[in-house]
């Protein structure tokens, strides 16, 4: 019964991360396409970068989740938990001065629109909680 | 931490997976507690030492 339950739960997780996934996917897919054929090119690297980065840490994770609940084994305990914390507050530092960043840097450049520069800010901070989490994970 | 729980685990031919299970954690977490790379709660220490059946001085020392 406790066990079903597990798995459920860890089945609803996985369909919420394919969901995110796929609407990051569409949105940076969307946002790269119409970059390119607008000539943007800063903005076009950057988007397909980041689609890029998305996927190659966002696929691990979600395998992994599906390995655990094929398995059977708890989604998080005490090291999981305290891995995401670590990331969380590396990556808050690391993001706030991305941000400040991101502000200088887009006044010098010109083929940045505003919109592409807070879209970058924020994106980047996803990343870095991104390469936190993984940098810990390989560490702890 | 050094610890003894790999020595402890092969005594009574216990998977990684079977005290994982038992500890209530993931794999992951028991193969870098054996590693030494990740030191565990008072709790979960106390887990493993009573699954192994030893005492948590005799699983876990200061190096």
């Amino acid at each position: 019964m406790a066990k079903s339950f597990k798995k459920s739960i860890g089945r609803n997780r996985m369909i919420v991360m394919a969901l995110i996934v796929s609407l990051l996917t569409v949105t940076f897919g969307a946002w790269s396409i119409t970059t390119i054929i607008n000539g943007q090119v800063i903005d076009a690297i950057a988007s397909t970068a980041i689609l890029v980065l998305i996927l190659a840490l966002m696929i691990p994770m979600i395998t992994r989740t599906a390995r655990s609940v094929k398995k059977g084994e708890p989604l998080e305990d005490e090291r999981s938990r305290m891995i995401k914390l670590k990331a969380a507050a590396l990556s808050f530092y690391v993001g706030l001065y991305w941000l400040l960043g991101i502000s200088f840097a887009s006044d010098y450049m010109p083929g940045i629109t505003i919109s592409s520069a807070i879209g970058l800010g924020i994106l980047g901070m996803a990343v870095s909680w991104g390469l936190s989490w993984y940098y810990y994970n390989k560490r702890t | 931490m050094k610890n003894k729980i790999r020595e402890n685990r092969a005594r009574l031919r216990m998977t990684q997976e079977e005290l994982a299970r038992r500890a209530g954690v993931r794999r992951e977490t028991i193969i870098y507690l054996e590693k030494g790379k990740y030191n565990p709660s008072l709790e979960l220490a106390m887990k493993v030492a009573r699954i192994l059946g030893v005492k948590v001085d005799e699983l876990f020392a200061l190096e």
